[in-house]
């Protein structure tokens, strides 16, 4: 986002606290209910070794996730696309993983996979791969015939044509997946953590709200949130260096495009 | 000297049934300029696919320079009606795209490269991407593109069709002038009578389906060819030879 | 099954004594890694273990245990039957239902003599007995041992229970549930959710189970039977480290409250949180108070009770396949650490204000 396109947001943000911290003072809202955001940035700032010291599990294990359905994402696709008898097989398998809720399968893979980091990585895996897994082989298999036909003309093989046409074009389409994954990824994580976590920042909010402290467990939700935009900004930010040449279609001055 | 080109009863029928070519034989001599004319869906394009070898004729068979074609062909370049540049690549790295392919060496082929664009006048976009560039000039640069690798055949599927009629003519004059550097042998499928007869040696005129080749004129105008001899009563008469061919789909 | 665990816990007895001859052999070496599972987060009923851990009782004893927070007892049931924990505390009404599902659990020290089940509520709704619940709006977590025992205690008082309204939630909701009045009372454990109330500065009115007839055995050390058989000596080091830590925390409640908010990071910081941690710690000390503890030791199991606890989860619980009372506990392992008569007079004053007072 460029410098001045941040304003906006900020201006939104800084209004909707006041406001927050006005309604909260004026009708004497319990804190146990809905604290001040001066108290929950107080908190914030006054207990950030503990809120740093439970992010770093709970980051470490996003980031390998997401690393891990994207790597088995692109895999998963490529065979989709490539072989008949997995696109045949599999891929009604793979839809039904999908609607089955993560929050009712997480004490499954606790019992199956113990305690460690091991079901929450899978539970992260098993949400986060669907959109790189889907994105990808759109993007593999709606390639024009047109390239394709050309590349054939000058005796592309099929894995030339692979590389140097389907996956290039599917970059965009891919990293239109990994945004989506990525937050889908901080979403397994925390989830699991509640359900099954001795650290981590899912575990802190589960463990602040079970000693009713709010302000705790809404700093640490801030927290959350602002370390998976961080993450979301990365992936943005790569996909502007990776994929170069979308041409962005201004949109008029004050209107809808 | 060996024919370019012998194409030797050759049909095609697809697989619903469809009998797009019934029978095409003729012949393209080394360095010929040859058109294939006809009215869109006539089964020219289906025809020139399979002399690049990427359909195979139902029966009869397509010689290039002696070989018979049993595929794609190391010595073949192709222009489509659409300039296909892959958008990710430099307008350079597009031309260059043959090379790759064929796994031949980039730096033997990078000079070339940049000489071909140069010389269709749009060297001065070497390192921009093909959205940069217009309709026109993405054509001519696939022109490039078909010619990077020193093929002895060019092969070229409407390629004008989709430009507007200034910047058409523009680019058949800048095709004349190329193939007159590097005198290819040329086989070029349109669908415009006025442009087959500025541009080639000889036409050939293909019947609606199920297609044959029709009627066969040579074009005895001077080279190099100009933009005003399309005025002349000679061009005029060789497209009233050609229209009156097409309508009544037989030999005059 | 039947036979190896009634044949080796007869055994345990024999081997517990032997075994303690062999304790200071074991510091020669390094220390034993354990992993130890409480029921829930680790609140101010659970100071004991805190304690044991940093003044060395388990230390002292070739043990490095780890301490874990818990998902309820029937989720420690699963893991700790399923050994990924070597010692779990649980409830054990809980355990008995699951051992009757084929989980391999036995129990082998009490923590909390006196149940803690039970219905609590607001002063301002006005329930004081049970008669008082009809009419109202009640929340339970399904896994919960109140809500299993639910049918006891409603057998035992009388009551109509299709007139009384009943929602259902996660454990984690149904405190802040109460404190907003979206019910008018719930099912909890009495050591769970009294500190969280007090620390807010409000009253609690409560109905526990047991003053009402459903007398059962609650809160206790478990281990597989795998674990008991196998490493006896690892079990009496066990279970006496914590039982010193547990003595530690009756008699030293304010230390015990400092080792626990020092351990605890999650807790510090908090204005609210020592509180919540003192009467925790109170309520728990508590409700551990009972004869048979007076007199045989901490950790001491009557068998009477286990017996009587049993009955009440197969007849409440629909609970099958329940082994006989004998090899549900053992106590083997406990007894050893006692307090004077002097002492657990102490202890009852200082925590006098924790005991429950039947309306």
């Amino acid at each position: 986002m460029r410098g001045r396109s941040l304003l906006w947001p900020l201006a939104v943000t800084l209004t909707a606290l006041v406001a927050w911290e006005a309604v909260v003072a004026a009708l004497h809202v319990k804190t146990l209910l809905l604290p001040r955001p001066s108290l929950v940035a107080g908190v914030l700032w006054s207990r950030a070794p503990l809120i740093l010291e439970h992010m770093w599990p709970t980051f470490y294990q996003i980031v390998l996730g997401f690393l891990l359905s994207l790597v088995g994402g692109v895999v998963v696709a490529v065979l989709l696309t490539y072989s008949e008898i997995v696109r045949k097989g599999f891929y009604p398998l793979i839809v039904v993983s999908q609607i089955v809720p993560k929050v009712a399968v997480a004490p499954l893979f606790v019992v199956w996979f113990g305690l460690g980091d091991l079901s929450r990585l899978l539970l992260a895996f098993l949400i986060a791969f669907f959109p790189i897994v889907i994105n990808t082989a759109t993007g593999l298999t709606s390639v024009d015939d047109d390239f394709v036909r050309m590349a054939r003309a000058y005796m592309g093989t099929r894995r030339q044509i692979f590389t140097k046409i389907r996956l290039p074009h599917a970059m965009p389409l891919i990293f239109g997946g990994m945004k989506i994954s990525i937050t889908l990824a901080v979403i397994g994580v925390v989830v699991a953590e509640f359900v099954a976590a001795q650290r981590g920042i899912g575990y802190l909010i589960v463990m602040a709200n079970g000693l009713l402290d709010t302000p705790l467990m809404m700093a640490a939700i801030a927290a959350l949130s602002l370390m998976g935009l961080a993450l979301y900004g990365v992936v943005a930010g790569l996909e502007r260096l990776v994929v170069y040449w979308q041409v962005r279609t201004e949109t008029p001055r004050g209107g809808f495009a | 000297m060996r024919d370019s080109v012998v194409v030797d009863g050759v049909g095609k029928t697809y697989a619903g049934g469809v009998e797009a070519i019934r029978e095409a034989r003729f012949r393209v001599a080394p360095g010929e300029f040859l058109s294939l004319l006809g009215p869109s869906g006539c089964g020219k394009s289906t025809l020139l696919m399979m002399i690049a070898g990427l359909l195979a004729p139902s029966h009869g068979s397509i010689r290039v320079d002696g070989a018979e074609v049993q595929g794609p062909r190391r010595d073949v370049g192709i222009v489509f009606q659409s300039p296909v540049l892959l958008p990710w690549r430099t307008v350079l790295d597009n031309v260059l795209l043959p090379v790759e392919m064929l796994r031949l060496r980039r730096t033997d082929y990078a000079r070339r490269a940049r000489d071909l664009l140069s010389m269709a006048k749009v060297d001065d976009f070497a390192a921009k991407l093909p959205h940069e560039l217009s309709g026109g000039m993405k054509q001519r640069v696939a022109i490039c593109r078909a010619l990077v690798h020193d093929p002895a055949l060019l092969l070229m599927d409407e390629p004008f069709s989709a430009l507007d009629a200034m910047t058409r003519d523009q680019m058949g004059l800048e095709l004349l002038r190329i193939w007159d550097v590097h005198k290819k042998t040329v086989v070029f499928v349109t669908h415009s009578i006025r442009e087959a007869v500025f541009l080639s040696d000889r036409v050939l005129v293909m019947t609606p389906r199920p297609a044959t080749i029709g009627f066969e004129t040579d074009v005895k105008l001077p080279r190099p060819r100009t933009m005003d001899m399309q005025e002349s009563d000679e061009f005029n008469r060789y497209v009233g030879l050609l229209r009156h061919s097409i309508e009544a789909g037989t030999r005059p | 099954m039947t036979m190896t665990r009634r044949s080796f816990l007869a055994g345990t007895a024999a081997t517990a004594a032997a075994v303690t001859a062999s304790i200071p052999a074991a510091r020669a070496q390094s220390p034993t890694k354990l992993k130890f599972t409480l029921p829930w987060i680790p609140h101010g009923g659970y100071t004991h273990v805190f304690v044991a851990k940093k003044l060395g009782f388990w230390e002292k004893r070739g043990l490095d245990v780890a301490i874990d927070r818990g998902f309820g007892s029937g989720e420690v049931c699963k893991t700790l039957g399923l050994g990924q924990y070597d010692f779990g505390s649980i409830d054990f009404g809980v355990m008995t239902n699951c051992v009757g599902k084929g989980l391999d659990l036995v129990a082998i020290g009490m923590l909390s003599a006196r149940s803690p089940l039970g219905i609590f509520s607001l002063p301002k709704k006005g329930i004081r007995a049970p008669k008082d619940l009809e009419g109202k709006k009640l929340a339970f977590a399904t896994g919960s041992g109140d809500f299993q025992l639910w049918p006891a205690f409603v057998k035992a008082t009388g009551i109509d229970d299709s007139k009384v309204q009943k929602v259902f939630m996660g454990p984690e909701a149904l405190i802040k549930s109460l404190i907003e009045e979206q019910v008018d009372g719930e099912g909890n454990f009495y050591g769970s959710i009294a500190p969280s109330v007090w620390a807010q500065g409000l009253e609690l009115n409560t109905m526990l189970y047991e003053d009402y007839g459903v007398k059962m055995y609650s809160l206790v050390f478990a281990a597989q039977s795998k674990t008991i058989k196998e490493r006896p000596d690892v079990c009496e080091r066990f279970m006496q480290g914590t039982m010193e830590g547990l003595a530690y925390t009756y008699l030293h409640p304010n230390e015990s409250i400092d080792i626990h908010l020092e351990q605890v990071k999650e807790f510090k910081g908090s204005p609210t949180n020592r509180d919540v941690v003192k009467h925790g710690q109170g309520v728990m000390t508590a409700m551990g108070l009972a004869p048979e503890i007076e007199k045989n030791g901490l950790g001491w199991m009557d068998p009477e009770m286990v017996k009587r606890t049993r009955e009440t989860v197969i007849t409440y619980m629909g609970a099958k396949d329940v082994p006989v009372a004998e090899q549900l506990f053992t106590n083997a392992f406990v007894g050893k650490v006692k307090l004077t008569p002097a002492q657990w007079a102490g202890v009852r004053d200082a925590v006098k204000r924790y005991i429950p007072v039947k309306a």
